[in-house]
């Protein structure tokens, strides 16, 4: 929406615009050199042979786009992420609208709900891997739980099968809250008559979910799912501080391929090439669910 | 539906959402226990006999131990973690509240040339990951010379794009009027700003200073990246050395997570509706 200017006399005009462009100086001076320079620079160098300690290097051309696709490392980091992505995604934000609808039937036990999912949302990344991984751990929590319920203990983030969910598994823990406190204002802003007007009707609580809640909270759903596929992308802490990508490059994601390649390597021409890919998916996805929460409305 | 359906169906709403809140609050809970324990008393959990009563007694540190929070500090400078932390966190929000907010008064209430243009160019950056500049970024902070100081970490996170979007939109709903009668009693546009904007979004300015906070707090890949003595280092990144991945020591490892957990939880809980509403607040908005 575009924004309505005061209504000033035309001489306040020309004062207007020298003051908007002096107020905002620090501002664009900080993107300019801190955001899109960086940016621009990072897809600038994804065509050369380029590193830290080498930086006058020929030009390659889509050398470096093209070494991502043989190399086994970003194939595997690539497929991972996808995984991680849309699972992380779809369970969490399913999790998560499940949660606020039965959280928002509570009344006033409500509150206390929401507080608690939340905790985990304000526990930061690092700490909460380093509690995941005792979790995970042989002798752990979990494993002892599974064999109370007379389940074979497993070895989580040991196992190239299982490596990979246990990471999915802690984000969606991770973020459940704070998708479900967005989900759950979203629910208190739909007008109460709606039900009762179905529930005269006969409504099943089902229809209720189904041809009242949903299409209210439509564009609520897109952007939790919006904001969550771009923070899955962005997955790399939990890596880091649990398994370095193990085992075997089961866990490896694309920011931690980016990581290694040009901050523990010096290749930063090659990572680059592959930071450029991630944002081009990135983008794709963001511009293709706005389409389709457009689309079908 | 009748009665007894609509009880027992509220009991059940009610054992979802305890057995939920076990799963989101239990992992910490056990964080805690454990930092308590000595490491042949966590270790041995995992043997208790699959008994109710036993379960409940092996839950709890016994003997309770204050050696590892003791080796923890003793270890890594974590004071001075917790004081760099608050330092960025500071330094990062104050700044960036005043400039977003600066900004997004000029975005909504005044008409310059090119106004539209230079909003959407700023927006767009908010889709972008860090991770695409962050290399080209540290090569900028080793040509400064700004690896290894207090300015990488505060400087490069200044200002957010979206701050300047949420303020754009909360100032959009000021109404003109009032900016134009502080214009004609001859305020300037910045006194307009200080006197008029200011303390009309203070509910904003709250919001985002919660999200900042949380944000801040945690950072975590660029301090990394930009810090490499432990004097400089924030408690998100310093407690990175307890996690060692070939041989972990998990009481040293909770007790580190707690010590660094501790204060935002704690300000959580007491600040909670505040970070709720801030959260909806910026949520929705964005």
């Amino acid at each position: 929406m575009p924004a309505r200017s005061l209504r000033l006399k035309p001489q306040a005009r020309g004062r207007d615009t020298r003051s908007a462009y002096l107020l905002l100086l620090p501002v664009l001076a900080f993107f300019l050199i801190f955001q899109y320079y960086p940016i621009l620079k990072s897809v600038a160098i994804s065509f050369f042979e380029y590193g830290l300690l080498r930086r006058q290097t020929p030009w390659i051309g889509l050398e470096n786009y093209a070494r991502q696709f043989q190399d086994p490392l970003f194939l595997s980091a690539l497929g991972n992420t996808l995984v991680f992505v849309a699972a992380a995604v779809v369970v969490g934000v399913a999790l998560a609208l499940g949660g606020a609808v039965l959280v928002e039937k509570t009344g006033r036990w409500a509150k206390l709900y929401r507080t608690l999912y939340f905790i985990p949302v304000v526990t930061s990344m690092l700490a909460t891997s380093m509690i995941f991984r005792w979790l995970y751990a042989s002798n752990g929590l979990l494993n002892f739980v599974l064999t109370v319920v007379g389940l074979e203990p497993q070895a989580w983030l040991l196992s190239e099968a299982l490596a990979l969910p246990s990471l999915i598994a802690l984000t969606i823990w991770k973020y459940l809250g704070f998708d479900l406190i967005l989900f759950a204002a979203a629910l208190q802003a739909i007008p109460s008559d709606y039900y009762e007007a179905s529930s005269l009707d006969g409504a099943s609580p089902w229809q209720d979910f189904r041809y009242i809640t949903l299409p209210q909270l439509r564009p609520i759903v897109l952007l939790v799912c919006i904001t969550a596929v771009i923070r899955s992308f962005q997955v790399f802490t939990i890596v880091l501080a649990m398994t370095q990508g193990g085992p075997i490059n089961a866990s490896r994601t694309i920011v931690y391929h980016i990581y290694e390649q040009g901050i523990q390597y010096d290749e930063m021409g090659y990572a680059s090439a592959a930071a450029v890919i991630l944002l081009i998916i990135v983008a794709v996805m963001t511009y293709g669910q706005m389409r389709l929460g457009r689309d079908d409305g | 539906m009748n009665r007894y359906a609509s009880i027992s169906s509220r009991a059940l709403v009610h054992a979802v959402l305890i057995l939920g809140a076990v799963v989101m609050v239990g992992p910490l809970v056990w964080m805690v226990l454990t930092s308590l324990k000595t490491p042949a008393d966590a270790e041995a959990f995992f043997d208790t006999p699959r008994r109710l009563g036993a379960v409940l007694q092996s839950l709890l540190p016994d003997p309770l131990t204050w050696d590892n929070y003791r080796d923890v500090f003793a270890e890594r400078p974590m004071h001075l973690y917790y004081l760099n932390s608050a330092i960025y966190t500071v330094f990062r929000m104050l700044p960036g509240l005043f400039f977003c907010s600066l900004a997004g008064f000029v975005f909504a209430k005044l008409k310059f040339p090119g106004r539209d243009w230079i909003f959407g160019a700023i927006i767009v950056t908010m889709m972008i990951p860090f991770q695409i500049k962050m290399l080209t970024l540290y090569e900028m902070m080793v040509d400064f010379g700004w690896v290894d100081t207090y300015w990488a970490v505060v400087v490069v996170g200044l200002m957010e794009p979206f701050g300047i979007f949420l303020f754009r939109q909360t100032i959009l709903s000021i109404p003109d009027d009032l900016l134009e009668a502080a214009r004609i009693d001859g305020a300037g546009t910045v006194r307009v700003y200080f006197s008029v904007i200011l303390p009309l979004i203070r509910p904003a300015l709250a919001a985002y200073s919660i999200f900042l906070f949380m944000w801040a707090w945690s950072d975590f890949l660029w301090p990394l990246i930009v810090l490499n003595t432990e004097a400089l280092k924030p408690i998100e990144v310093g407690i990175l050395s307890f996690s060692d991945i070939n041989n972990p020591e998990y009481v040293k490892m909770m007790a580190a997570s707690t010590v660094a957990v501790a204060p935002i939880i704690l300000f959580f809980l007491v600040m909670q509706r505040q970070f709720i509403r801030g959260v909806t607040m910026t949520g929705l908005k964005g």
